[in-house]
């Protein structure tokens, strides 16, 4: 099987390492993975604003560049949720472009999505420490994934998954949001970061750099020490 | 785009007040976990709001042979029935009423349409008293504002506010103790109820089979309101009908849980016509006001769905947005998911065009809406509305055409994200986080570190080792 | 103002807006009911429970003389008088012999602002449920004759009777009985009263009483 990595533009960027961890975890699964160079970014900051039309255009060379594999994984609920719910929606007007956009959504999986669906639960991992899982809420609510990173984070060993208050809540970080809306997006991640500090974990876990940027972004600035990762560096880490 | 808008200030205003932003907390906490509760006590609840989404869209879906029903049945039964196209055409309707039969006061239990329409002040200048009997209501009433929830008016006023505001009212200082307040709102209520000519109520539900009225409420005054008075007027959106009363069941059930979490309200109270002959009391006229007032304008098009709204509150109740901003800061009668939605599409996008980017996106308020209106969907169609109607900011426009212009190209992307890492490096501390940010991403660098660009970007990693590693491995691909 | 017109017009924007397919005047979407098979004792105790957690007063009765006994007591200890009550020869019958009593009956012949002014004096109001509803605690009462809106909503006490045959399983089983009708087909109000007036709109604290009853206490006669 054939597996295109859609890294997304943030762990391009400014995550590599997220990228990294993933390939080198599918690898050790077996997958014969790729990462096609045309693919930049899902289109999401100017669709999510209302710019449909610049979205449709950065959306067309995400499908081109990914269309051929027979699966595409990426490190990122809401990116996932955007090929798959919002690309087929967005080509509405384009019968041709609307056709190949719901064959990339056919394929496209969040990363513990795409292993728990092929039963690959327990990786053999093992990393001592503690930790909180924040749900990202386009990945819960948009792509209704949120047992599988759970299911793969319990096989860990040495692992301690503490419970998080209030984890529907969203972290404020809504991409554009961020910025356009920014006190109001800084009291939802304070709250958040109060949460998490409630429970004296070591680890922030996640399956969106988005909120993990947001988050650790505020954790940082308040001075605070949890270490963020996602749940595929984490994963990394446990098998070396 | 020079200083805040008035929204902006608003929202500055609402995050720095601490009492506020603790007593929403609280209500929410308090309400929505109510909400979870109930609804695991019904059981099947996914199923119950599948039949309350397809109630809501059919009646929607032939909202004019109800509302013909309904009009029939309500004469009927003796009651009077006028459509008003326009909020001045249902203010001119009852103030009219109000004149032709001496009113000179006037008690209303809590109805949003009403502060849609601008009735108070409209009957207060004609020198009608007009008298909010909610509790929470009476309060704002007090202070000159308007309500900041749709079940819970009052959430941002404290008790010592309202203990001003009583004795205020009383003319002597009042203890600001709960049982205190209320008897005083009690006795003092009381004595307007038992004056009043004409009683004003919203309407929960319109029964188009009997050209029934529904009302709910916990303290009561709603019954108060339609019982005592002369005259009752109903001021009810012309999308408040339910077919028969099977379906008023099912919604009734899905509102009260909803919005509170219980199996009912402490009152639930069907008026069909006003008193009949024999009864001593009831209302010797009921006059029914359907309010149009935009929303026909919204039938047949892409957000048809909002008036299935039976304006329970759970979308303000999980949204963390009003969360952290309360009511007030929309600007608006309406406020929350459902405020964003409907505010610019009543009154205009030009004036409202800051509320559908109120929100995180996060689809808490379409998971939690009893009757499945894809709010955080819409919110998007609205930015989608605004953009292609030019009237998003020029700036973010050209800065959207360059991001796209960028993004189809992977060379020009990766042009920009080198350049980005370059202009960033003075700016970084020596863990390569940014402290302060320039342009649009100050409001994050405010408060949050940014990471920069990575010196070596996940395909330049690709390039040099990850594609060559693929080609070491051991061969048994699945 | 021309009321047959402004309606037509109205109507006509909605019928024009909505397009073709609103004349289809399908029927509402039918859906599962949820038909609860309760034993009789059963509804009694989820009737009993459901009233309690809102904070009302239930409590059984055996037979007219038991209802006599406890009804008297609880007047005596929610000093109730003056007690209004509706029309109704049972009521009558039952409160007969309140000694030390004003007792009120809601006879519709009289003046009604008299009346109403006799209900705000009443310390309790005594009336006669159509149905009770085991799923929510609720009691429903319809108008008519003699049975004045005010009795069971201006006093701060309030005395109902509800015979254990009328209590049913679930609020849509009273809904149901009130199919299409016509004008006066349907009961000038229909009113479900579940437990005491409650408000929560002082900083969320619960303060009971607010506009209608503090106290409500249902006997469910046997
Ligand atoms: S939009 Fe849905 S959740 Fe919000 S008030 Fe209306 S019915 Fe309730």
């Amino acid at each position: 099987m054939r597996v295109g990595i859609f890294a997304t533009c943030l762990v391009d960027v400014f995550f590599p390492e997220v990228g990294i961890s993933m390939v080198r975890v599918l690898r050790r699964l077996g997958f014969d993975v790729d990462f096609p160079e045309g693919q930049t970014c899902c289109g999401q900051p100017a669709f999510n604003t209302g710019y449909w039309a610049e979205g449709r255009r950065v959306a067309k060379g995400l499908i081109r560049a990914m269309e051929s594999y027979d699966a595409v994984v990426t490190p990122s609920g809401s990116c996932a949720a955007m090929v798959r719910r919002m690309y087929p929606r967005l080509m509405d007007e384009e019968p041709e472009w609307k056709r190949r956009a719901e064959h990339l959504a056919a394929r496209c999986f969040e990363f513990s999505e795409f292993l728990v669906q092929r039963g690959l639960v327990d990786l053999g991992a093992r990393l001592e420490g503690t930790a909180v899982y924040h749900h990202s809420c386009h990945m819960r609510r948009d792509l209704q994934v949120t047992e599988a990173p759970l299911r793969l984070l319990a096989h860990v060993r040495g692992l301690t998954l503490k419970a998080l208050p209030h984890p529907e809540d969203c972290c404020g970080f809504g991409g554009t949001f961020a910025v356009k809306m920014g006190g109001i997006s800084t009291a939802m991640a304070d709250e958040k970061v109060d949460h998490i500090l409630s429970t004296g974990v070591d680890f922030l876990l996640g399956s969106d750099m988005g909120c993990l940027m947001n988050l650790g972004g505020r954790l940082s600035r308040r001075g605070e020490s949890v270490e963020v990762l996602h749940v595929v560096q984490l994963l990394d880490r446990g098998l070396n | 785009m020079n200083g805040k808008s008035a929204f902006q200030e608003r929202v500055g205003k609402a995050l720095e007040d601490d009492f506020l932003r603790r007593s929403v907390r609280e209500t929410q906490d308090r309400l929505r976990g109510g909400r979870v509760a109930a609804a695991a006590d019904w059981g099947d609840w996914e199923a119950l709001r599948t039949r309350g989404e397809a109630i809501r869209r059919h009646t929607v879906e032939h909202l004019d042979v109800y509302l013909d029903r309904f009009a029939t049945r309500v004469e009927e039964a003796g009651g009077h029935i006028f459509f008003a196209d326009t909020a001045e055409d249902a203010r001119r309707y009852i103030l009219q009423l109000a004149v032709a039969k001496g009113v000179s006061s006037v008690v209303k239990s809590k109805s949003m349409v009403s502060e849609e329409i601008g009735l108070n002040h409209a009957l207060e200048a004609e020198g009608v008293e007009v008298t909010e009997t909610d509790l929470g209501e009476f309060i704002i009433q007090l202070a000159g504002e308007t309500p900041s929830h749709i079940i819970a008016p009052a959430i941002h006023k404290n008790r010592k506010q309202v203990a001003e505001l009583f004795s205020r009212e009383a003319g002597r200082t009042l203890s600001d103790a709960t049982e205190a307040l209320t008897a005083y709102a009690r006795r003092r209520l009381r004595e307007k109820f038992l004056r009043a000519d004409m009683g004003i109520t919203g309407c929960n539900f319109g029964v188009a089979e009997s050209g029934s009225v529904v009302l709910v409420s916990n303290e009561g005054n709603a019954r108060l309101t339609s019982s005592l008075p002369r005259i009752h007027v109903v001021v009810m959106g012309m999308e408040r009908l339910v077919p028969r009363w099977k379906d008023l069941d099912v919604l009734l059930t899905l509102l009260t849980r909803s919005a509170t979490g219980q199996k009912i309200t402490s009152y639930v109270t069907a008026i069909t016509g006003p008193r009949r002959s024999g009864d001593a009391d009831g209302p010797e006229e009921l006059h029914i006001v359907v309010v149009d007032n935009g929303r026909s304008a919204l039938l047949g098009t892409k957000y048809q769905h909002v008036l299935h709204c039976i304006r329970c509150g759970a979308c303000l109740n999980v949204c963390p947005v009003y969360r952290h901003i309360g009511g007030h800061a929309y600007g608006s009668v309406y406020s929350g998911p459902i405020g964003a939605v409907l505010t610019p599409l009543l009154n205009g996008l030009e004036k409202y065009g800051e509320l559908p980017y109120a929100s995180s996106l996060c689809g808490a308020c379409t998971e939690a809406c009893p009757v499945r209106i894809p709010l955080h969907e819409l919110l998007l169609e609205l930015r989608r509305d605004q953009v292609e109607e030019g009237l998003s900011p020029r700036v973010e426009q050209m800065a959207f055409r360059g991001f796209a212009w960028m993004a189809e190209d992977p060379k020009r992307f990766f042009a920009a994200a080198k350049l980005g890492q370059w202009l960033t490096r003075p700016l970084a501390d020596e863990a390569g986080r940014l402290k302060k940010g320039m342009g649009p991403l100050s409001p994050w660098t405010e408060s949050r570190d940014f990471p920069r660009p990575a010196s070596q970007a996940f395909r330049d990693w690709w390039r040099r080792e990850g594609r060559r590693e693929g080609g070491t491995d051991d061969g048994s691909t699945r | 103002m021309d009321q047959p017109d402004n309606r037509r017009r109205f109507l006509a924007r909605l019928s024009e807006r909505l397009g073709k397919s609103r004349r289809e005047s399908a029927p509402p979407p039918e859906g599962e009911t949820r038909e609860e098979k309760l034993t009789e004792e059963e509804r009694i105790s989820r009737f009993l429970h459901n009233l309690s957690l809102l904070g009302g007063r239930g409590v059984r009765i055996r037979g007219r003389e038991e209802l006599k006994r406890r009804l008297m007591e609880d007047v005596e200890g929610d000093k109730a008088s003056p007690l209004i009550f509706w029309k109704d020869a049972f009521l009558e019958e039952i409160t007969d012999d309140l000694s030390n009593v004003e007792r009120i009956p809601w006879e519709s012949g009289r003046d009604a602002a008299e009346l109403i002014r006799d209900a705000e004096r009443a310390k309790a109001g005594l009336v006669r449920a159509d149905w009770g509803v085991a799923s929510t605690g609720s009691i429903a009462l319809i108008g008519g004759q003699g049975r004045g809106r005010s009795v069971s909503l201006l006093p701060p006490v309030l005395f109902v009777v509800l015979n254990r045959e009328n209590l049913l399983s679930d609020t849509g089983n009273v809904w149901s009985r009130f199919g299409e009708t016509r004008g006066e087909g349907v009961p000038a109000y229909i009113h479900w009263i579940t437990g005491p007036s409650r408000s929560a709109d002082i900083e969320g604290d619960l303060s009971i009483g607010v506009h209608g009853p503090y106290r409500v206490s249902v006997y469910l006669l046997e």
